[in-house]
């Protein structure tokens, strides 16, 4: 692999690129997915190639291959070449990157002492069965999905400053789906966990307990009552809140959208956005359950970023190229999701920092109100608005949980969400997902990671529930 | 183009006939390859690709075991090799009671969806300079606060061969691109969007994304909120009713049906949706963007009637559903690409109209409601079994009296999207060629606005 980039670095610069990024990858995808109790299908799908990025005056090209020849290589860098000076006329902003003086990842490393890599996969299907069986022929259980899925391989990476890293990104989750029937109502209910550490997490975080939680909600859903559309107080448990940082936040602060003025945090370093609760961190440290990431796609270390300190917007998450544009640093946060793409800036763990309080203050501070788990996915328009999906809701009363929710859908401008919460538990959980990710720029989905901690908010606008 | 599926195909027998090798009863080989140009332009910044994406998706099945595998790469030994890891996994699975076998050959293939060699052959020279057209012209609005620009040209080759007789592939060239701007004035935004996406190139209509992009974003500079929360009619354009068809196309998903996920569970001859709705799923469509000769397992295409006024006529299928009921497959096995299985999924969806009403004339027939149009939020929120739908869109007008009296700031329509298709009462005559197959105007009644 790297006789190929080193080829591909001579090769561009000889056609005239001032700058050039050869990425090497060999990645193995595994999906297991059972259907009710039978083992439906198991999926492998390995992907090798390479992509060079090259510089040509203002504007960036890229070009891949999946032939591992000198000749394809070749091919690859003309085709990189060819769209940057097609575009040359276009540019209106520097594609250069800043300088970067390498340093080394020092965040934290999930343990891999069972490494997919090297475990059989009929272990990967017991793995999965343990949670079927768990909830197999539970009362009203019409249907299961249950999927483990892993990915796993090598990153190379080459640039013709001569810096040079190799990495060996992975991630492994479970996800358990269930369908129940009840009374004639149907219910839905999913839960799901991911991490880079080995397959030694699911002794802690075990399958069966995974797939009973996927049919109590299920058995919730069938019995969940409608909430009229309005604004209430609202409590919402770490995996809800990280889709929140990410999507609704994180964007905003990519370097991209900062440089080219799309995003409204463009020029606002030094405000004050949030209450003194609102504290949200990026970083390619997985925390406890994120995605690993101790190198970008430029190579460059991944830093610990405070976005937002107590409330004040401290920083932005930068490429080498919107560092350059915006005179500050490279965060590590170029990313590509494969030799396909360009490397451009991406999130890596989006997270709100902890608090002061416990799980349970938190519901006595709301007293009455939505608790929200989990999250359905959602969007974000660059205005700052955005609307989540609820995972599983629930009605707290006397700073209880009272009864489930149906179809809970949050939405809020950003600003003033983060303006709103008014307490946050100390306790902070990062997580990735099994097969989701990010999507951008037509590339998704990227692995990452979100999360936080339990937090409370004043109040939130409530809609679905239809 | 027809040498490169005859390529294909030849790469894909001889991997067939080498099965006994590989130690399978059964072998499928999928074959794509897709030399792709793509840019996207956020305002002034600009990235570009430009390479081939090719592979292979192998299916394997010994006796009742069956596995599936992909690689990135179209070489023979490294396909052969990955086969062999395919009749691997296969033995360490358990039998799968409802398999009966790979697809057998059926008859009839489809004719070629359109294809337009000018659209094919243009190079990144001129895909650039339509790019470069869009962002010169879009640097002369005064009032631009951000354009987003992506645009996709893709010539797709795929060829499915397996060991029980099935070999056959197909090309074809889809342009895709997605126009959008972000006007401020006097501290208000607007916002608008246009896509553009055709089989055959038509260099007026894609640069008239443009205008009626801006157009939108400009009266979304004069939106208003709605005072209340309210119930009305929903006039629905293409581009809004293709993000919110999914849930339909789940739920008349023969695995969903099969493995009790979906809501017209013993439906067949039943009412889901208005009298007034008739569906087709038409994978034979000329201008289709999901028109191919096969599916994704070698099955002919075809047309078939899937609600015809309201009444649910067919589920879709693949082999593997079908075989598990004695039929045939509808030709509706898709991927979303090599890297994946086929399964059943609708091809080109066709509304039929019921009026020869166009936007106009719907609009006079509303007496309180919104038209949405252009980009919705939440649309991949909707639950498909449970059926809540809460979507927000960033471009509707406000309607009242048969006119459109103001534009509306991010309304959200909720309904419940079983009774929502009940409440699609009148078809219209303006259609799009979308992602979802050739789509209307809709009028859905009764829904809540807030």
């Amino acid at each position: 692999m790297w006789d190929l980039l080193e080829y591909a670095v001579e090769k561009a610069l000889k056609l005239g690129a001032g700058f050039v990024e050869a990425r090497g990858e060999k990645q193995v995808t595994n999906i297991i997915r059972f259907s009710n109790e039978v083992l439906k299908s198991i999926e492998s799908t390995s992907l090798i190639g390479i992509g060079i990025t090259v510089v040509v005056g203002k504007s960036r090209g890229h070009g891949f291959t999946g032939v591992l020849t000198e000749e394809s290589v070749e091919e690859a860098v003309r085709k990189a070449i060819d769209s940057a000076r097609g575009l040359s006329e276009v540019a209106g902003l520097s594609a250069e990157p800043i300088e970067y003086k390498p340093k080394e990842y020092s965040g934290f490393i999930p343990s891999r002492n069972k490494d997919p890599e090297h475990i059989e996969l009929e272990e990967k299907i017991e793995l999965l069965r343990r949670g079927v069986d768990e909830i197999k022929g539970s009362e009203g259980l019409a249907s299961i999905t249950a999927i483990y899925a892993e990915l796993y391989g090598e990153r190379f990476f080459l640039n013709s400053e001569g810096l040079r890293r190799h990495w060996r990104p992975m991630r492994n989750g479970v996800y358990f789906q269930a369908v129940v029937r009840k009374n004639g109502e149907i219910g839905f209910g999913r839960e799901l966990f991911a991490s880079s550490y080995g397959l030694e997490i699911y002794e802690k975080k075990t399958p069966e307990e995974i797939a009973k939680k996927a049919y109590t909600s299920a058995v919730e859903s069938a019995e969940a009552k409608t909430i009229k559309p309005g604004k209430y107080p609202l409590v919402a448990d770490p995996t809800f809140i990280g889709v929140l940082a990410h999507e609704s936040f994180g964007h905003l602060t990519e370097g991209d959208y900062v440089a080219t003025k799309a995003s409204i945090l463009h020029g606002r370093i030094g405000e004050k956005l949030g209450s003194e609760y609102a504290t949200i961190i990026e970083s390619g440290d997985p925390v406890n359950y994120g995605f690993y990431i101790p190198y970008d796609d430029e190579g460059v270390a991944t830093e610990k970023v405070v976005l937002l300190d107590k409330g004040i917007l401290k920083a932005y998450l930068h490429s080498r190229n919107t560092a350059k544009l915006m005179n500050m640093q490279p965060t590590g946060n170029a990313r590509a999701i494969s030799f396909m793409y360009p490397a451009i800036v991406r999130m890596r763990n989006t997270y709100f920092g902890p608090g002061d309080m416990t799980k349970e203050e938190l519901f006595e501070l709301v007293k009455r109100g939505v608790y929200t788990e989990g999250s359905t996915g959602g969007q974000t328009e660059d205005t700052g608005n955005f609307t989540f999906g609820a995972n599983r809701a629930y009605w707290i009363e006397n700073g209880e949980i009272a009864y489930p929710l149906k179809g809970v859908v949050v939405r809020a401008h950003i600003l003033d969400f983060l303006k709103n919460i008014i307490g946050a538990s100390k306790e902070v959980i990062v997580m990735s997902s099994p097969l989701g990710g990010c999507g951008k720029g037509g590339q998704g989905p990227l692995p990452v990671g979100d999360g936080g901690p339990y937090m409370a908010i004043k109040e939130a606008l409530i809609g679905g529930g239809v | 183009m027809e040498d490169k599926v005859s390529n294909l195909i030849s790469i894909g027998e001889k991997v067939v006939r080498r099965k006994d090798e590989i130690g399978v009863d059964d072998i499928e080989v999928y074959l794509y390859e897709a030399d792709t140009f793509n840019s996207r332009v956020i305002t002034n910044y600009v990235t570009v690709r430009s390479g081939i994406d090719a592979g292979a998706g192998i299916r394997v099945a010994i006796g009742k075991k069956v596995a599936f595998v992909s690689v990135s790469s179209l070489d023979i030994n490294r396909i052969i090799e990955t086969a062999k890891l395919a009749a691997k996994i296969a033995k360490t699975k358990e039998e799968d009671p409802n398999f009966t076998h790979l697809p057998d050959p059926m008859r009839g293939y489809a004719g070629h969806g359109i294809f337009d060699e000018g659209l094919a052959s243009l190079g990144s020279e001129e895909l650039s300079g339509y790019v470069s057209r869009f962002v010169k012209d879009t640097k002369q609005i005064s009032n631009l606060r951000k354009m987003d620009l992506f645009l996709t040209r893709a010539n797709y080759t795929y060829a499915v061969v397996n060991s029980r007789g099935i070999s056959i592939g197909d090309y074809g060239s889809v342009i895709f691109v997605w126009y959008e701007v972000d006007l401020e004035e006097n501290g208000k935004r607007g916002k608008g969007m246009d896509i553009y996406v055709a089989r055959k190139l038509n260099e007026d209509e894609l640069f008239s994304i443009m205008p009626r992009a801006v157009e939108m974003a400009e009266e979304g500079l004069k939106a208003k909120k709605p005072k209340e929360p309210f119930r009305g009619d929903a006039i629905i354009d293409p581009w809004i009713m293709s993000s919110i068809y999914w849930p339909l196309a789940y739920n008349v998903s023969a695995l969903n049906v099969q493995e009790g996920r979906s809501r017209f569970i013993g439906m067949i001859d039943k009412q889901v949706a208005n009298p007034n709705l008739t569906v087709l799923d038409d994978g034979t469509l000329p201008e289709g963007l999901a028109t191919n000769k096969s599916d994704d397992e070698g099955i002919p295409m075809q047309k078939k009637i899937l609600i015809d006024r309201g009444v649910l006529k067919t589920y879709l299928y693949d082999t593997y559903t079908a075989y598990r009921e004695n039929k045939q497959s509808t030709g509706n096995a898709r991927r979303r690409d090599y890297k994946s299985q086929p399964s059943p999924s609708t091809t080109n969806l066709v509304f039929k109209s019921t009026t020869g009403k166009k936007l106009e004339d719907l609009i006079r027939e509303i007496d309180r409601g919104v038209l949405l149009r252009g980009e919705a939020m939440g649309s991949h929120l909707i639950n498909p079994l449970k059926g809540s739908m809460a979507i927000t869109c960033l471009n509707a007008l406000y309607i009242e009296g048969g006119e459109i009296k103001h534009p509306l700031h991010a309304i959200s329509m909720s309904a419940d999207y079983f009774e929502f298709l009940k409440n699609i009462d009148t078809v219209g005559s303006d259609y799009k060629i979308t992602s979802a197959g050739k789509i209307p105007t809709i009028i859905a009644r009764n829904v809540y606005f807030s």
